[in-house]
């Protein structure tokens, strides 16, 4: 056992890079209709995108639709796994994951006011309304939570699935008094939809992800001195109070800017982090990034589970996570129960 | 030089209920300084004041006569290791990952621990007696040996005060002298001047240079053991009766409750 260097860091990244680009790969080559290009042709449609000239049947359906949405999964998935293993640093707590925390339901009801009250000015404004959501959400659970100055695990919990069913009932209920035809269905705010967006999208979400991941990246070493505790930590150096506000800040942004594209995917957060974890180990310089990573590929090819296996009809790709998803988190509070509370 | 002083130290948490009241001492250098007091005599706050968690309402601390609010918390960390009571790990972090914690103060915020880094740990993890634990998992070890990765991580970050809070508390008699020798060692050989509160007021004669007596908040005697340690003074603050008998070794009285 040795610590991480550099050379680990990255071709440990790397790896995960190419896993990524395999995924995406995959997922331009499955679909309901058969795509067969040649590689030439493949090439002029691809320059023809980036000049914007018009595409053939089949390089539109890679370019326009398989390609973008693919991208949009990774964006998604990594977004969120990333968020997730930051809010499980700052909450020293292993089940925390921006779904369970009820993050994702307050990016979600206030994405959808947003989407009431401003739709004259675009996707744009949309995250930053899903973003006051996601700071009143986190706000309301860790008050809610809170039991004599402590944060135990199964409050926790509890806290966040109640506050997660709350908003997702108001999100039911806003959907079910309006009849405003441009609201994402349902099933969006449910279950998680990726598709049928266009590059545009895909750069607004890019940016608004930049400065939350650009501070979680900063903030890595920190998390590991976190897992010894607050105090400890701050004697190690660090500025705690600033770097947990930091965090909450970063990783909710990045939640409600996932939220605000694809509505409610459960999950990634918790599964990704954890195994990251198992493979590679807990040191966060390594975790944050490589949740990126691994979140992005594992979207993806949840999304292209969920649009093949019963194609040519399309499952939400929130039932795929969920279906993975809940036996994992049982399992992992299973283990947690077994170690002494924490 | 005093290492470490303080000068009419107080502190609280509600106003009106002092934790410490005018607390004021000082350490030389390579000292052993054993804190002992009742529950509640403000033992533990006054460890995390002075390494800078709480922020004294009055008084003053001095390390090497710089105040110690002039230090920035990294430069603090430099100077002062903390070994807490009990440490909650959250994840499974390898023991020389832990270790290796201790070097964070004196890392730039992307920077990876170097060579230098790894050897200090090493060395760490040596002292300690852990360094076949160096690859196992922190939550499979025993409590004994977490004590001890714990003392090592806080000896990465070679400093030259060491604040123990009850670092004996939750260990076998065994593991209570093997950690208290190893303190004396750290004293003797790398010349760390070290605190520690403890309840055994034994291990404190055996062990302390110097003891200080907090009883409510106030100092109530501070001076080497066989000074400080007087069955009116002792049975007054802790309200037992206790009589000291002499100890095989001299000027550190041996402490027995009267039944």
């Amino acid at each position: 056992m040795t610590a991480l260097t550099r050379a680990k860091l990255f071709s440990i990244l790397a790896f995960l890079f190419l896993l990524l680009v395999f995924a995406i790969v995959l997922s331009l080559w499955f679909g309901p209709a058969e795509v067969s290009l040649s590689l030439p042709e493949l090439k002029r449609q691809f320059f023809a995108l980036l000049s914007s000239e018009p595409l053939s049947k089949n390089g539109a359906i890679l370019f326009r639709i398989r390609l973008p949405r693919a991208l949009l999964a990774g964006l998604v998935g990594g977004g969120l796994a990333m968020a997730g293993a930051s809010f499980q640093a700052l909450l020293r707590n292993p089940l925390a994951d921006p779904y369970i925390l009820g993050v994702s339901g307050g990016s979600a009801f206030f994405a959808i006011l947003g989407m009431i009250f401003l739709t004259s000015l675009g996707f744009a404004t949309i995250p930053i309304f899903a973003f006051f959501g996601a700071i009143l959400a986190i706000l309301l659970v860790l008050a809610v939570a809170r039991t004599r100055g402590r944060l135990p695990v199964i409050t926790l919990l509890l806290a966040g699935v109640v506050v997660n069913a709350f908003f997702s009932a108001l999100v039911m209920f806003i959907l079910s008094v309006t009849s405003i035809s441009h609201l994402p269905s349902a099933i969006f705010w449910m279950m998680g939809d990726l598709s049928a967006k266009n590059y545009s999208t895909l750069a607004a979400v890019s940016l608004y992800y930049l400065p939350g991941i650009a501070l979680l990246l900063g903030l890595s070493r920190d998390f590991n001195l976190m897992a010894l505790g607050e105090e400890s930590a701050e004697q190690l150096g660090v500025n705690i109070e600033r770097t947990k506000l930091l965090t909450f800040i970063s990783a909710s942004l990045i939640t409600a800017v996932a939220v605000s594209v694809s509505g409610l995917i459960g999950f990634v957060g918790l599964m990704v982090p954890h195994i990251i974890r198992l493979i590679f180990g807990p040191d966060h310089r390594l975790l944050i990034s490589a949740s990126f990573l691994f979140g992005a590929t594992f979207l993806v090819l949840c999304d292209l589970i969920a649009r093949t296996v019963i194609s040519p009809a399309e499952l939400p790709v929130g039932v795929i996570t969920a279906i993975l998803g809940g036996p994992f988190f049982i399992w992992l509070l299973r283990q947690s129960r077994e170690q002494p509370a924490g | 030089m005093k290492i470490l002083e303080t000068e009419n130290l107080s502190f609280s948490f509600q106003p009106g209920k002092p934790v410490l009241q005018k607390v004021s001492f000082g350490m030389d250098d390579a000292q052993m300084l054993a804190v002992i007091g009742p529950n509640g005599s403000g033992k533990s706050t006054l460890i995390r004041i002075l390494s800078g968690v709480l922020k004294p309402e009055a008084g003053k601390i001095s390390i090497q006569q710089k105040p110690l609010l002039e230090f920035g918390k990294k430069n603090l960390a430099r100077k002062i290791a903390v070994v807490p009571q009990q440490t909650q790990i959250t994840f499974s972090y390898t023991v020389l990952e832990i270790v290796l914690m201790g070097r964070a103060p004196y890392l730039k915020r992307f920077q990876l621990e170097g060579k230098r880094d790894l050897e200090m740990a090493r060395r760490a993890l040596e002292l300690t007696d852990c360094e076949e634990l160096a690859g196992r998992s922190i939550d499979e070890i025993s409590g004994g040996e977490k004590q001890r990765v714990i003392l090592a991580r806080a000896l990465a970050q070679e400093p030259e005060i060491l604040l123990l809070d009850e670092p004996t508390a939750h260990l076998d008699l065994h593991h209570q002298i093997g950690f208290m020798q190893l303190l004396i060692q750290l004293k003797t050989e790398s010349k760390i001047s070290i605190l520690f509160t403890t309840h055994d007021l034994n291990l404190a004669s055996i062990f302390a240079d110097q003891i200080l007596i907090l009883d409510q908040g106030k100092v109530a005697g501070l001076g080497n053991p066989g000074q400080v340690l007087n069955p009116e003074l002792l049975s007054r603050v802790y309200q037992i009766k206790l009589k000291l008998i002499p100890n095989l070794y001299p000027n550190r009285p041996y402490i027995l409750p009267e039944i």
